[in-house]
């Protein structure tokens, strides 16, 4: 029967290939006559991920396959919310710097509040342009932090 | 040392003092009662004031929140079956049972009386033991200092997940992290590949915030978000009468002083020691039949014990700088953050500091009593406040706390791609807690190592010639073959 590749497999072997990265650019490095040159640690650190990944990946194809992927079994459901909640908030910190965190952050609530269920849409507005609007004053009078605000240019 | 003391607690009776370290242990409680909000994530959301407040008050206060965390998850423990932290998950055995019958009020006043003594006994021990540990610690060559780093590190990959290699991956990635940037040692540019931003390398909050408060957040969102079912009992008959504390006190005791012993080895933590200290109890007990069912020793004992892990977790984290637990790993964070940097020096640099500190875990188990006894009326209340509110609500904080620490949203954006990582690590199975102890112990390994090579002369039998290093090197090496036989063992069953 065909042995099905378990992430643990894909895990390991991108950790040597990481770690080969590394060495490769720590080599590249001036080194020192005493002590430790700016390459020397990281190349020491990238060998034991070169070591531990190989170990992992030997250790995934030898091991029973079927017990190992039980609990990571592909959810599409869940890897789309995940995604969407993830590129949602790049795109939210890239908005920022342009509309500014008072006028975006009750958006950006809003579309987590549906992201995690929440149904009541009256109270997840309300709720979203209080908190934005807490947040904001706190952090501007009480921790003397002024986030980012609403500019054309 | 007495004298230090008493200055501690004229430090803590300050007014602004007193009042942060009373609001640390009521938000610890709230947090560490909901299900899915841990004393990490805490006083990660808790950063940007943190670093606004003088040393000692955001000190005493990250403190109180740490206690409160811990005793908080009890709540949910004993009204929900849900522990609301790892460390309340022996509470449930018997708070849950206790509920049932009608007792759920009883259950939580055992768990706040057997939470303050177990605070109180590892106060006394922080108190006694961790100068004198400073003491030994203050004679450290480099080379002690880079092998203790490799110990904290090994110690923290085998304990907080299942894999012990996956651990050390974790935690050797956190290394890599912290070579990003300019070298201390040569000046040089590493791994910044022309990019001036990551010139300065990355800052810790930021990498905080992703592994810890972000991740959790992303893992959390496919989760169904339905009503709290908290137990709707009206909350009565805290207090136990007399004769039932004196059938648990020794329960209390005995978990007390599992949690400081436990709590003092790097990389463990309330969860270990709470299981622990209810297996004892039900061994020593007049009627272990009765544990599982509903027995006062089995509410006390794992709550003493969770509670005394808080000091014995400070006691390595202030004199070595080495954590106890993730909690104090990422408190060991936030006191860099505010340029206080434990370790053996702190106790002759920051005295004062350090005796706020254990004048600040004193009273702390004070607050939290009577904070426990308060809130207990309300905390069927706390437990209905819905998570899909309060996800949203933590992914802004996390935003505007990246973004605080320099005013840049470069910061936000490492954030979010520390907690992408953070979540596929969780996802696979590898623990955060070495990832960020990696991070802090980087540059601590490599000054030292290159400083303890300087001084031998390129020779590496400093490492082993030198008994507190040697101990350190074995030690690391028997935590590691110790995890991986026992994780063999385990395969194997």
């Amino acid at each position: 029967m065909k042995k099905k590749i378990t992430a643990d497999f894909w895990f390991g072997l991108g950790a040597v290939l990481f770690g080969i990265f590394v060495l490769v650019q720590a080599k590249k490095l001036p080194q020192a006559k005493m002590g430790i040159g700016p390459g020397d640690y990281p190349a020491f650190v990238a060998m034991v991920i070169i070591l531990l990944g190989l170990i992992q990946s030997v250790k995934a194809l030898l091991s029973d396959a079927s017990a190992a992927q039980q609990g990571e079994a592909f959810d599409a459901r869940r890897a789309k919310k995940v995604f969407l909640l993830v590129v949602g908030t790049f795109a939210y910190v890239f908005l920022m710097k342009h509309l500014g965190f008072l006028l975006l952050t009750p958006f950006f609530l809003m579309f987590l509040f549906w992201m995690f269920g929440y149904s009541n849409k009256k109270n997840a507005i309300v709720i979203s342009i209080t908190v934005a609007v807490v947040i904001y004053f706190l952090f501007m009078y009480a921790f003397q932090v002024l986030l980012p605000r609403f500019s054309l240019f | 040392m007495f004298a230090n003391f008493l200055s501690g607690f004229s430090a803590i009776l300050q007014p602004l003092t007193f009042l942060f370290m009373v609001f640390g242990v009521v938000v610890g409680i709230i947090i560490g009662a909901l299900p899915g909000l841990s004393g990490s994530m805490g006083i990660i959301l808790l950063l940007p004031l943190v670093y606004r407040l003088p040393a000692d008050t955001a000190l005493v206060m990250l403190c109180g929140l740490f206690c409160g965390s811990m005793y908080g998850g009890s709540i949910s423990a004993i009204l929900l079956k849900t522990p609301g932290t790892p460390s309340a998950a022996a509470t449930v055995l018997d708070g849950y049972p206790l509920c049932e019958q009608g007792q759920a009020g009883r259950a939580l006043g055992i768990s706040t009386i057997a939470s303050f003594i177990g605070g109180l006994f590892s106060s006394i021990c922080l108190f006694l033991i961790a100068p004198q540990l400073a003491k030994i610690a203050l004679n450290f060559h480099a080379a002690d200092y880079f092998s203790l780093a490799i110990f904290g590190l090994s110690i923290m990959a085998s304990s907080s997940g299942k894999n012990i290699g996956k651990g050390l991956l974790a935690g050797c990635l956190g290394l890599l992290i912290s070579t990003v940037g300019i070298d201390a040692i040569a000046g040089t540019d590493r791994f910044t590949f022309g990019i001036p931003r990551l010139m300065r390398g990355f800052n810790l909050l930021p990498v905080l915030i992703g592994v810890f408060a972000l991740s959790e957040v992303f893992s959390q969102v496919a989760n169904k978000h339905g009503k709290s079912t908290a137990n709707a009992q009206v909350i009565t008959n805290m207090l136990p009468k007399w004769f039932d504390i004196k059938g648990f006190l020794i329960a209390a005791i005995v978990g007390s002083v599992i949690g400081v012993f436990v709590g003092i080895i790097p990389g463990t933590g309330g969860s270990i020691a709470s299981f622990i200290a209810y297996n004892v109890a039900q061994k020593l007990s007049k009627r272990p039949d009765k544990f599982g069912k509903g027995s006062y020793e089995g509410v006390a004992a794992p709550e003493a014990s969770n509670n005394a892990t808080t000091g014995g977790a400070l006691i390595p984290m202030l004199c070595l700088g080495v954590p106890g637990d993730v909690v104090t790993s990422v408190m060991l964070g936030s006191l860099i953050l505010i340029g206080v940097r434990p370790g053996p020096l702190l106790f002759v640099e920051s005295i004062d500091l350090v005796y706020t500190i254990f004048a600040g875990m004193f009273a702390i188990q004070f607050v939290m009593l009577a904070a426990g006894l308060v809130s207990a009326k309300y905390s069927p209340k706390i437990l209905k406040i819905p998570t899909n509110i309060l996800m949203p609500i933590i992914i802004i904080l996390c935003v505007v706390g990246s973004y605080s620490l320099g005013n840049q949203l470069y910061d936000v954006y490492v954030a979010v791609c520390f907690g992408v990582i953070g979540y596929f690590m969780k996802k696979y199975g590898y623990p955060g807690a070495p990832l960020v102890l990696g991070v802090i112990l980087g540059p601590i390994a490599e000054e030292n190592l290159n400083r303890a090579l300087l001084m031998s002369k390129n020779s590496l039998t400093v490492f082993y010639t030198r008994p507190i290093s040697l101990v350190f090197l074995l030690l690391a090496a028997f935590t590691i073959v110790f995890s991986l036989v026992s994780s063999m063992k385990k395969a194997k069953a």
